[in-house]
């Protein structure tokens, strides 16, 4: 080989290292740059923040579209609203309010949510209950004042009223047996509610957007240059713990940081284990993701209220991953969890 | 070590090299968000630079002011004040919500679009 000839071929190979990686590390360029990304957040819906975001090619395209969004999300948040009714609305503080008495005629939405509540409290043993609104709501209140917890008594009394036995679902009607029974779906609601969402969106033609329904998020298609990315929060407001690229999946995080109060020194979340009657206090919090995301949604907190194993075995059934920060904020994370890190 | 094996070797540590660099030009420095919006009841309401210290004053609902390159709510006509208590956030996904106003304020850039 001639000196002039090994030269060229370096030359070529110096050329060929730079093409290389300029592919490797510059692979986020826009592939429909007509498309502008719009965002949306609501306040008024599941007493948290909601935040839409998506590609459109106008800005009065997307308002269409988000209007729309909000007041079905409106109409969700009235439907499983436990505090307030709604005169003529058969929603769940209705139902609450009423089930004790007798057989009640529900909706198809409603019905559903409550069979799957069921299936959920024997799936796990009644940890992750969405009719142990009696001792939720004493939480609930202590939360809303900011001050104060229950009493042991007032737990105690309050937990002999949360089986799901005393629930009676018969063809479309439902009839609590025990008067003190109250349900409180918060587990389940989002989830529920996205699914109508998801209808809509695909109805009106929205095919790439992301839903954040206060740290339930599910993420459909794609952005312009790849997959969505969505941040994981350190527990202990440290930023970012990681992110998780999502594209045709529900994330979802239950926290004890997402709702809570401090009282007397001490910090008392949302996240009640129906075992202590107090707030769980195994993790900091658990992500669970999943295609489906009333699954995500339940998974999410049925996880923050069992053993890594038992989760384990719950994330398999669903075919679901799953990030599990401890109280003593070692991470753990199911087998293919790393792989939309 | 034959030749060839070494010149492969030279030019997988090139390609990563190069790469390492080129991603440290187009990335590095990216930690911290560098702009943040602000929305009033869904609606984007405008969207400013984190680099410059501000006050802005949002339809006499709040007052958002920044400095150092943080963002934070100093005045509010809500009740609860939460808003106001919210330390100043800079990371990029962070955010503070005034419920009662409807006023949300997120830290954007960095390409991560939601936080959870």
């Amino acid at each position: 080989m001639s000196f002039k000839n090994n030269h060229k071929t370096v030359l070529n190979k110096v050329f060929l290292i730079f093409i290389c990686a300029a592919l490797i590390s510059a692979p986020a360029c826009s592939s429909a740059p007509s498309l502008q990304k719009y965002s949306a957040a609501f306040t008024d819906v599941f007493d948290t923040v909601t935040e839409f975001t998506a590609y459109c090619d106008s800005q009065s395209k997307f308002d269409t579209v988000s209007a729309e969004l909000h007041a079905e999300l409106l109409r969700l948040h009235k439907l499983y609203d436990i505090y307030n009714e709604y005169g003529g609305t058969v929603n769940l503080a209705y139902l609450n309010r009423v089930c004790g008495e007798g057989p009640v005629e529900v909706g198809e939405e409603i019905l559903s949510l409550l069979k799957e509540g069921v299936s959920w409290y024997r799936l796990t043993n009644g940890r992750m209950n969405i009719f142990a609104g009696s001792v939720l709501s004493l939480w609930h209140e202590c939360r809303e004042n900011g001050e104060g917890i229950p009493t042991e008594e007032e737990l105690f009394e309050a937990s002999k009223h949360v089986s799901c036995e005393s629930v009676v679902i018969d063809g479309k009607t439902v009839h609590f047996t025990d008067k003190e029974l109250k349900i409180d779906a918060g587990a389940l609601a989002k989830g529920h509610a996205y699914h109508s969402v998801s209808l809509l969106l695909r109805d009106l033609g929205v095919t790439d957007y992301l839903l954040n329904l206060g740290g339930n998020v599910t993420a459909e298609g794609n952005k312009p240059d790849g997959k969505w990315k969505i941040g994981v929060q350190d527990p202990d407001g440290n930023g970012l713990y990681t992110t998780v690229k999502a594209s045709g999946v529900s994330v979802v995080t239950s926290g004890d940081y997402q709702r809570y109060y401090e009282y007397d020194g001490q910090k008392y979340h949302h996240i009640i284990d129906l075992d202590t009657l107090y707030p769980a206090a195994a993790y900091r919090s658990v992500t669970v993701i999943c295609r489906n995301s009333w699954d995500a949604d339940a998974l999410s907190t049925a996880l923050f209220l069992l053993s890594v194993e038992e989760g384990e075995r719950l994330l398999k059934q669903y075919e679901a991953e799953a990030l599990w920060i401890k109280a003593d904020g070692v991470a753990v994370r199911s087998e293919g969890f790393s792989k939309y890190e | 070590m034959s030749k060839p094996v070494l010149r492969n070797i030279i030019l997988i540590v090139s390609v990563l090299a190069v790469s390492a660099l080129l991603f440290i030009v187009f990335y590095g420095g990216r930690s911290a968000g560098r702009s943040f919006e602000i929305t009033v009841n869904g609606r984007m309401y405008g969207t400013y630079a984190l680099d410059k210290d501000i006050t802005v004053d949002v339809d006499g609902l709040c007052t958002v002011s920044v400095k150092d390159g943080a963002v934070s709510v100093i005045d509010s006509a809500c009740s609860g004040k939460d808003c106001v208590h919210h330390k100043p956030i800079s990371m990029s996904g962070e955010r503070i919500v005034c419920l009662p106003n409807g006023v949300v304020i997120r830290v954007t850039g960095d390409g991560v679009d939601a936080v959870i």
